[in-house]
């Protein structure tokens, strides 16, 4: 039925006067989301929804494809018609690095196979130490982690986190090692209990430790200082290390979408974005609602392929 | 037809005995290929590896006591119409919606009945896809289609 | 007595006609999937998240909640009834229910189950009560030796609980315990017995296992044997159905133990119901005088894992709402709807939002009250669907099977799982291998292996490290006891026969 629709809607577009543009979204649209229900990017998708379906007129349906590190959720969407109603809410492993890490380079292409929308959130990440290991400055903890034989804990092997702890063993050369959970909750319970000593997390999911005083923030991951902890420098500052690592999470429709589609999308979305109540529900979850152009999207995801690509696929060779 | 039971005696136990030893070769072989780490760093292959050489001998021990109990009659016909027919409703539920792949299913499980009531199959499966579209589509909003896109 | 008054704070949130109705809906809804094979409180939560938009969020919380408990009580009536569990925490419960049912007595287990079920879901809130925040700080002390010492018991002791050929119930374990490896090994990120398949590096979905077992696997022994099991076709009054003095007798102990079992296991991150319920059915089996009858209906093997499961699922909120961190895989979707809300859950929840933390306790304990009250009239109605003609429940099932395990992640793939496993089932069946075990040590399996490892690289390869702290010793000691009774009875028997001879 839905191609009837698709066919009826491609001789439409091509008379003049009746645009594409007119209609659309004319059926609801798709956000497919690469993980289960329940985390960061499921979060993200479900806080602008609602908002989206308001600027839209039409339902926004989530809908969880889990699996294969979210390869799962992108070949859907790849494959999916191109006439944006299908969108894949990427991240950053979904999208980028996924193909690599699974071993199915050929999969999929971001730069070739989707076509960007915008950005949705960015979330840095903090450095932070356990309270009682007294460590107060990122310099400190680096000399005493590899004396001390201190255990840095890291959410799974190939996880953001762990791609910026390799980067951090590798620029400072200090000889730590590093332990991993199944997820955020196991990594941070075992930082939080003292079974490890440091970790890289997402600041939605660390921020209230830092707030009850368990562990100690050393540094941001962002390029800027985040507004929730203004007092603590980014890994820049500290003169020792020059790389930021965010988790994004970004809207992308499959490659050949109508550009009207994508204005549409990108306008609502960005409408929505700068909202003040998507804005601080955004800011209670540690993360930065970050309206960006389609081009803007595409330059950001240039700048993350780029710096971590190469220790993507080291960590890949080592495993 | 389907009325035929088959006497379940000790050959094919032995067999299926023997296929729990093949998965236990597997999961050795491939534990060894994972890599199996040392003490302090135990590799991912150590465990498959331990698990396999314990299910190779436990397979062994249970095809000891192959045919030791009473032989069971049993008729396999449903389970060969019942079988395909779930792998006809994953393949038609996405392209065929529904509707197609749900009648598809009932028509298979009511072939395996001793007696074929193709009217009756057919009742059950447009009352079960009105109750799968209230209930799952409707009610819960589960996104596959009533009708898919192959028509 | 500050307890009291945050109590009192509580029900004053649940007990607004609004919240009543909202958990009323709730936990309806949550029997509703519990009893149905395939759809679970996951996939129920997450459809139903949408709608908490536009609630209060402790409102929101309270119906998600309820759907999650109030599908522990639905999902035993299908393991009773057609030995197929509702959802794969209910599994535990079909070793001794289906049984009963077979005996005519699916009325007396219902009864049962639905009490123990209240009981432990109400020990389990009273614990959440008096001790969450001491109860969330020891579960954080648990290390890679403690879990490693806790599952490796919980695996020990349930090894034995399943009738039949101890040898074969081994072997099934340990094939469960090798699908457990299936997909990404978390400490390298090797892919282990992926097939090549991309679906399978996640491992093997957990419900397209358990109902192609279960569900798909105990259609076709049913359709296979020479006759279908007789049902009990007269009509049933509630009275006939009440358990016997002695029945209740039997249950009041091994319900308690379930409770207090459920709950400890229920608080500690990363287990779940299905793990509560299985170790409470070996823990009754091992110190009952009367193994031997667990596995043909005993009413002990019915009370304590339901008992278990409800005392879990109400526990589990512990690590979630005192220190934030999810111990399975609801709680975390519990989490994400909080995060929405914009409650950010964490050490600080229960002192910032103290409406929202007794509110939603104090709800747990209308929304059991309305369970029991909802599940005893529904006995005599849902004993009738032992009367459905076969040729009708047996394509309704499969039916609801495939449906259930569709939904998990839209994906064909997983359907094609519960094929595979379904065929497995039936062949074991028709050898008389006991199917329980491979789903026992497909959950246990990866703990077992992620901790051990974890310890050993946390220790840099010391054993000691495994007897650093008493939990992991008492453990470990439970262990050896666990091993060497049997084969000290039958040493022991061996040599009063010998001496007799």
């Amino acid at each position: 039925m839905k191609s009837w629709k698709n066919a009826i809607a491609a001789v439409l577009a091509v008379l003049p006067g009746t645009g594409f543009a007119a209609d659309f979204p004319s059926e609801p649209v798709t956000l497919v989301v690469p993980y289960p229900p329940g985390g960061n990017v499921d979060s993200a998708a479900r806080i602008i929804a609602p908002k989206m379906e308001e600027l839209l007129g039409q339902p926004i349906v989530v809908e969880n494809r889990a699996g294969a590190g979210g390869m799962i959720a992108a070949e859907y969407v790849k494959n999916a018609d191109a006439d944006g109603y299908t969108l894949f809410m990427a991240a950053n492993g979904p999208l980028l690095f996924a193909p690599m890490t699974m071993n199915r380079p050929d999969a999929y292409d971001w730069e070739t196979d989707f076509e960007a929308i915008g950005t949705v959130s960015i979330t840095p990440m903090a450095l932070t130490v356990r309270e009682g290991v007294g460590i107060t400055d990122i310099d400190e903890l680096m000399s005493r982690a590899g004396e001390e034989n201190l255990l840095m804990a890291s959410p799974g092997a190939g996880t953001t986190n762990h791609l910026a702890a390799e980067k951090l063993k590798a620029d400072s050369g200090s000889d730590f090692r590093i332990v991993h959970y199944k997820g955020n909750a196991p990594s941070i319970a075992s930082l939080v209990g003292g079974e490890t000593a440091f970790s890289f997390d997402q600041m939605s999911v660390i921020l209230p430790y830092i707030e009850d005083g368990s562990v100690v923030p050393l540094a941001v991951t962002s390029s800027e200082r985040v507004p929730a902890l203004p007092d603590v420098p980014t890994l820049k500052e500290s003169g020792q290390f020059d790389f930021a690592a965010v988790t994004f999470t970004g809207l992308l429709a499959p490659a050949g979408t109508p550009e009207e589609a994508i204005e549409a999308l990108s306008a609502a979305l960005n409408e929505t974005l700068a909202s003040d109540d998507i804005v601080a529900r955004f800011a209670d979850l540690g993360s930065v609602a970050s309206p960006k152009t389609p081009a803007e999207f595409d330059d950001f995801l240039t700048e993350i392929d780029d710096t971590w690509r190469p220790i993507v696929a080291e960590v890949n060779a080592n495993r | 037809m389907h009325q035929t039971y088959h006497r379940i005696g000790r050959l094919p136990e032995l067999i299926f005995g023997l296929f729990l030893f093949g998965i236990g070769c597997v999961s050795t072989i491939y534990g060894w290929s994972y890599g199996l780490g040392r003490l302090n760093d135990i590799g991912p292959g150590a465990f498959p590896m331990g698990l396999g050489i314990g299910l190779m001998i436990l397979a062994a021990l249970a095809m000891r006591e192959a045919g030791t109990q009473d032989p069971v009659s049993r008729r396999l016909a449903p389970a060969f119409f019942y079988l395909p027919g779930v792998i006809i409703w994953a393949l038609l539920i996405e392209g065929a919606g529904l509707l197609v792949a749900t009648m598809a299913l009932i028509l298979m499980c009511s072939v395996a009945e001793e007696h074929l009531n193709l009217k009756r199959a057919v009742l059950l499966s447009l009352i079960l896809t009105a109750v799968g579209y209230l209930v799952f589509i409707l009610g819960f909003g589960l996104t596959f289609n009533l009708i898919g896109d192959w028509f | 007595m500050n307890v009291l008054h945050d109590l009192a704070l509580g029900f004053q949130v649940a007990l607004t006609w609004q919240a009543i109705v909202i958990c009323l809906g709730g936990v309806v809804l949550g029997t509703f999937v519990g009893v149905l094979p395939g759809i679970g409180a996951l996939a129920a939560i997450s459809l139903c998240l949408p709608l908490t938009y536009y609630m209060e969020p402790v409102h929101g919380l309270i119906l998600l909640s309820g759907i999650f408990y109030g599908a522990q009580y639905g999902s035993s009536t299908s393991s009773i009834l057609l030995n197929i569990p509702g959802t794969p925490s209910a599994a535990a419960t079909c070793l001794d229910g289906n049984p009963m049912a077979r005996q005519g007595r699916a009325g007396q287990a219902l009864f049962i189950v639905t009490l123990s079920s209240y009981f432990g879901g109400m020990v389990g809130i009273i614990l959440l009560v008096a001790f969450a925040v001491p109860l969330a700080k020891f579960a954080l002390t648990f290390g890679a030796p403690e879990y490693f010492a806790v599952m490796l018991l919980g695996l020990v002791a349930a090894s034995t609980a399943s009738p039949g050929s101890a040898v074969k119930g081994l072997a099934m374990m340990v094939l469960g315990l090798i699908f457990g490896m299936v997909g990404t090994d978390v400490t390298s990120g090797v892919y282990r017995f992926t097939l090549g398949q991309l679906e399978l590096t996640d491992g093997i979905n957990l419900v397209a296992m358990a109902m192609g077992l279960f569900g798909i696997g105990e259609v076709l022994s049913n359709l296979a044997a020479p006759s279908a099991p007789q049902p009990p076709s007269k009509g049933f009054r509630l009275r006939e159905m009440l358990p016997s003095r002695k029945e209740a007798r039997q249950s009041v102990f091994p319900a308690i133990r379930g409770s207090l079992l459920g709950s400890w296991i229920g608080a500690l991150p990363g287990t779940g119901p299905a793990i509560a319920a299985f170790v409470a059915y070996a823990t009754e089996k091992r110190i009952s005088r009367t193994p031997e009858k667990f596995g043909t209906g005993a009413v002990e093997g019915v009370a304590a894992p339901e008992a278990a499961n409800n005392a879990s699922v109400q526990a589990a909120f512990i690590p979630t709402l005192c220190i934030g961190i999810p111990g399975d895989a609801v709680m975390a979707f519990m989490l994400g709807a909080m995060i929405i809300h914009g409650i950010v859950p964490g050490p600080n929840l229960i002192s910032q939002q103290p409406e929202m933390f007794w509110g939603l306790v104090a709800s747990f304990s209308v929304g059991n009250l309305i369970l029991v009250l909802l599940t005893l009239p529904m006995i005599g109605v849902w004993v009738k669907i032992l009367n459905v003609p076969r040729q009708v429940l047996y394509p309704l099932i499969i039916f609801l099977i495939c449906v259930g395990v569709y939904s998990v992640n839209s994906n064909v793939f997983d359907v094609m799982v519960a094929v595979a496993f379904g065929i497995l089932g039936f062949v074991m069946t028709l050898f008389r291998y006991p199917v329980a075990p491979i789903l026992l040590g497909y959950i246990l399996g990866p703990l077992v292996e992620e901790n051990f490892r974890r310890t050993l690289f946390i220790s840099n390869g010391d054993f000691t490290a495994f007897l650093s702290s008493p939990v992991s010793v008492i453990c470990l000691a439970l262990v050896l006891v666990a091993l060497l009774t049997p084969m000290v009875l039958s040493f022991r028997r061996r040599l009063t026969s010998s001496v007799q001879e």
